[in-house]
């Protein structure tokens, strides 16, 4: 019995020792055809991965919450001694506030009043807002991404506008059943179209993996200065207009930096907002769909009916 | 004949501890707890996991668990599919392949071999997402990594330690 293991140990180690050396090279292949494929973005790979986040979501949603209470209790214990130069803020802070509120609503009146003279319509509508927690961030010089755990099945879309209580995070890009990516500010390949207060001045906030990213495609002769606000434009019709996205924090010839309101080592929780002015094509064409049922077969000759919105009718 | 049966799924069970450490480790990397610095940079867990298990149990940490980390990284990253996995895949391999050197050799030596050996894997990471998103990326948050990571090291190995004598235990048993 003792031999025969042997024998059979003795025939099995190098056959062992053959598929491992095959697994070897099949994987780094598949590895390699992999990246080759996600280059060329046929979408198929990223919803591989979104789903892989789906099945993993609630494990690092249950391991996140007691990682962030225990950083808000050492930030608590930092903060309990500055409480008494905190309360002077705020105290500071409040009167301030409560001059701005007594002017917003003053201007709010104003801006009530002027609407009803020139008969206009009322305002933009509130976007509507998923509140999601930040599960994933891995960090690291390639990708500033963070994974939420919001997905689909809670109403969330691809280009949702990301802020949290000080202004504008990112924006999503990928979304699964469970969970959706958000692409920060920083990263190099996030572009937000903004403006620059007061000067209204547009441009373009383009990410490069640093802290601080620049203004681009800049006006002729911008009239903008250290320390202005930066709020999204809401041109493309993606992101709402007016959302605070950060402050001017150097210009010299060759950039524009705004450093982020966000503050990045405490991204917790995001709140993301719908706002389409503009219709993407994927929902035009299902809204065609809907309306006008499947598109016929294509004819094999030219006819001359006219479709029913009259869109196809010659131009007179 | 229950008996039997209870001990091979307790086996497969075993083998695949591993695996399961290098996934939370991979978990570990996606929280908040080891960032550090400005740039958010994190040490790597999951290499400290791979190069420890290729190097003790390259028998229960195979091409294919290196293969599934490193998918599950680049899916929970945001990263190209594949980049990872293609790192780790060749971090097992050229540990498996220097076995005979790591034999006995103490701890700080062996230290030292996962220097090189992440700071090629870091490298080869580096390369491939410049080529991948066709623009070199900056190098200086890779030093930081690495030092960060040298210094989990220890960590990584003092509970992976563990774990390995657990599983030693177990195999001595059955």
């Amino acid at each position: 019995m003792k031999l025969e293991h042997r024998s059979l140990s003795r025939l099995a180690l190098p056959l062992k020792a053959l598929f491992d050396r095959f697994a070897l090279a099949a994987l780094i292949i598949v590895s390699i055809a992999l990246l080759l494929l996600g280059k060329a973005d046929n979408g198929l790979l990223g919803a591989v991965g979104i789903r892989v986040s789906d099945a993993l979501v609630p494990v690092l949603a249950a391991a996140v919450e007691p990682i962030n209470a225990s950083r808000r209790a050492a930030a608590q214990i930092g903060e309990l001694f500055a409480l008494r130069q905190e309360n002077a803020r705020l105290r500071d802070h409040n009167q301030r506030l409560l001059e701005w509120q007594a002017k917003a609503r003053q201007l709010a009146l104003e801006n009530a009043a002027l609407r009803q003279l020139l008969n206009l319509e009322g305002g933009v509508a509130p976007p509507t807002a998923v509140t999601a927690r930040v599960v994933a961030d891995a960090g690291g010089p390639f990708v500033h991404t963070v994974l939420v755990d919001a997905g689909a099945d809670r109403g969330v879309v691809k280009g949702m506008a990301a802020v949290n209580e000080r202004g504008l995070v990112g924006r999503v890009i990928e979304v699964g059943r469970r969970s959706a990516r958000v692409l920060l500010l920083t990263d190099f390949n996030s572009r937000i179209p903004v403006m620059v207060e007061p000067s209204r001045d547009q441009a373009i906030l383009a990410g490069d993996n640093s802290r601080e990213p620049g203004l681009t495609f800049l006006p002729l002769n911008p009239r903008m200065a250290v320390g202005q606000r930066v709020v999204t434009s809401g041109r493309g019709g993606v992101l709402p207009p007016g959302l605070a996205v950060g402050r001017i924090s150097a210009m010299d010839a060759h950039k524009v930096a705004v450093a982020p309101l966000a503050d990045w080592d405490r991204l917790e929780y995001v709140r993301l907002l719908e706002y389409s002015r503009v219709v993407p094509p994927e929902t035009l064409a299902r809204l065609q769909r809907e309306v006008y049922g499947p598109p016929p077969p294509p004819a094999p000759a030219p006819t001359v009916a006219v479709p029913p919105d009259g869109a196809g009718a010659p131009i007179q | 004949m229950t008996l039997l049966w209870l001990h091979r799924v307790d086996a497969r069970l075993r083998a695949l501890v591993p695996l399961a450490t290098a996934l939370l480790a991979v978990l570990a990397d996606m929280l908040p707890l080891l960032h550090v610095g400005p740039a958010s940079v994190t040490p790597l867990a999951t290499l400290c996991v791979a190069f420890f298990w290729s190097l003790y149990r390259p028998d229960l940490f195979g091409a294919g668990a290196a293969f599934a980390t490193g998918i599950a990284y680049d899916a929970l990253a945001g990263l190209p599919l594949g980049l990872t996995s293609l790192v780790l895949l060749l971090v097992r391999h050229a540990v498996v392949v220097q076995q005979r050197f790591f034999v006995a050799r103490s701890f700080p030596v062996i230290w030292c071999c996962f220097l090189l050996l992440a700071l090629a894997a870091l490298a080869l990471r580096w390369a491939l997402s410049s080529l991948w998103w066709g623009r070199l990326f900056a190098l200086q948050p890779l030093v930081f990594e690495l030092l960060l990571s040298l210094a989990l090291y220890p960590l990584a190995t003092l509970l992976l330690a563990r774990v390995h004598s657990w599983i030693e235990e177990m195999d001595d048993e059955s």
